[in-house]
């Protein structure tokens, strides 16, 4: 415990000692140099918050922006990568193929390399066994149409104007469909909000196998006058069809479509 | 027991205070008069609890800057300024003891010991003027603020009250288990 000092008849102060040390203006001074630093005034919290907050909500949007704009970007980035894979992939298998060709005691080894590609020349299966057997028991090789075409890709606009998301040529999604509908001018189309940006194309003309990826929602010329010639119709696979919604800018994927041409 | 009159105040006067208050808080400059009026009383209340005459002027000051910094938060409760500044310079001693910048001291004169033997029925000579000064030093802090304030300063207890921020009565009470304690301590 503290000891307490006590002091017996200390010396009274006089009124006039004390009262002569007063110091008003020190005082005054002190309060002055003491007086609150303007971060805690509440004059400094208005405006101070109001640009935090506007801040605040720029981060925020921008965040938005940039995460929307990434999306579309990667999902861009992934449908050009898939198409880059599958047109290497038909060219690896052309490449194969011309070597079997010229190579005929080789075919055997050679189609078991076609085997070993398939997982990632097609994301649908059965249709690629069904290729394999044609590859087998046709040498001739498969032709590769990249119709990549700027002027076809910007003219694209969608006709139909119901908003479902079903892919279809003149309204066929999946079966039967006449010729002169299958490579009529209005190509893929989906809904108005939806513009249908590349699809892959499998199908056997009778005389050529086409594997491709096509930019556009058209079915190329090339493959439509094959198909007018030859006058075999089998069934013709689209798959991957990427269409990039109008008003946002996401690209999406839609069903793929199987068609019977007749 | 005489108590001391200068806290005392009418109504009158604690109005005549208001007003001063009031434009002291508009302007920082008419704090003089406040400061004039109870410089000597806040002194006092703090030289009496240490023996460093200049640190009592400090603190002194001190407490007129806390006072004008935090005038804006000052209420009127019915009762005079002083009891607020008195509250200030009691934090500001405390805090002055906390730092080990001046030293708890307790400043009788003889006249008060005199008082407080005759109030124990004792004779008054010199042992037991010795012996109640030990006594003194011995008491709990409270009970030494209740005696220091009640015997020495000769404050009345509605004055005590409104320093301590408790009721008259509660201060009564309290002055008088104070000095229970002290002369217990006395008579052993």
């Amino acid at each position: 415990m503290e000891k307490i000092k006590t002091i017996l008849d200390r010396e009274k102060l006089s009124s006039s000692y004390v009262n002569s040390k007063q110091d008003f203006k020190s005082v005054k001074e002190s309060v002055n140099f003491l007086k609150k630093p303007l971060w805690k005034s509440p004059l400094f919290y208005g405006p101070v918050g109001l640009a935090g907050i506007a801040l605040g909500v720029t981060i925020v949007n921008l965040d938005s922006v940039d995460e929307a704009s990434i999306n579309q970007f990667e999902e861009i980035k992934i449908a050009e990568h898939k198409s880059e894979v599958d047109l290497n992939n038909s060219v690896h298998l052309n490449q194969i193929l011309n070597e079997s060709k010229s190579k005929p005691e080789e075919l055997a080894p050679s189609s078991k390399k076609e085997t070993k590609v398939s997982p990632v020349i097609n994301d649908k299966k059965t249709s690629f066994k069904k290729e394999i057997s044609i590859v087998e028991s046709n040498p001739q090789p498969r032709r590769i149409i990249n119709a990549i075409d700027d002027d076809q890709y910007k003219s694209l606009t969608p006709v139909n104007t119901s908003k479902n998301m079903m892919p279809n040529i003149a309204g066929v999604f999946t079966g039967d469909i006449p010729f002169g509908k299958l490579c009529s001018d209005e190509g893929i189309v989906c809904n108005s909000s939806l513009k249908v940006v590349s699809f892959h194309l499998e199908c056997d003309t009778g005389r050529d196998q086409y594997g491709a990826t096509i930019k556009g929602n058209k079915i190329p010329l090339e493959i439509c006058e094959d198909l007018n010639a030859s006058n075999n119709f089998s069934t013709i696979f689209i798959t991957q069809i990427r269409a990039e919604d109008i008003s946002t800018g996401k690209i999406h994927t839609l069903s793929s479509m199987s068609l019977n041409p007749k | 027991m005489t108590v001391n009159p200068m806290y005392h105040q009418t109504n009158t006067r604690l109005e005549e205070e208001q007003v001063l208050i009031r434009e002291a808080k508009k302007d920082p400059e008419r704090f003089g008069p406040l400061y004039s009026k109870y410089y000597e009383q806040i002194f006092r209340y703090i030289y009496q609890r240490m023996d460093d005459q200049e640190l009592a002027f400090d603190i002194t000051s001190q407490v007129f800057i806390k006072a004008m910094k935090n005038l804006h938060k000052y209420e009127y409760r019915g009762v005079p300024f002083s009891s607020w500044l008195y509250r200030i310079a009691k934090s500001e001693l405390y805090q002055a003891y906390r730092d080990r910048k001046a030293r708890k001291t307790i400043n009788v004169e003889s006249m008060h010991l005199f008082e407080m033997i005759e109030e124990f029925e004792e004779n008054d000579n010199s042992l037991n003027k010795k012996k109640l000064f030990q006594c003194l030093s011995l008491l709990k802090d409270a009970d030494l603020q209740m005696i220091e304030m009640r015997y020495f300063e000769k404050r009345s207890y509605k004055e005590i009250g409104e320093i301590l921020e408790i009721s008259e009565n509660n201060a009564k009470v309290r002055s008088f288990r104070a000095l229970e304690r002290l002369k217990k301590l006395f008579m052993k």
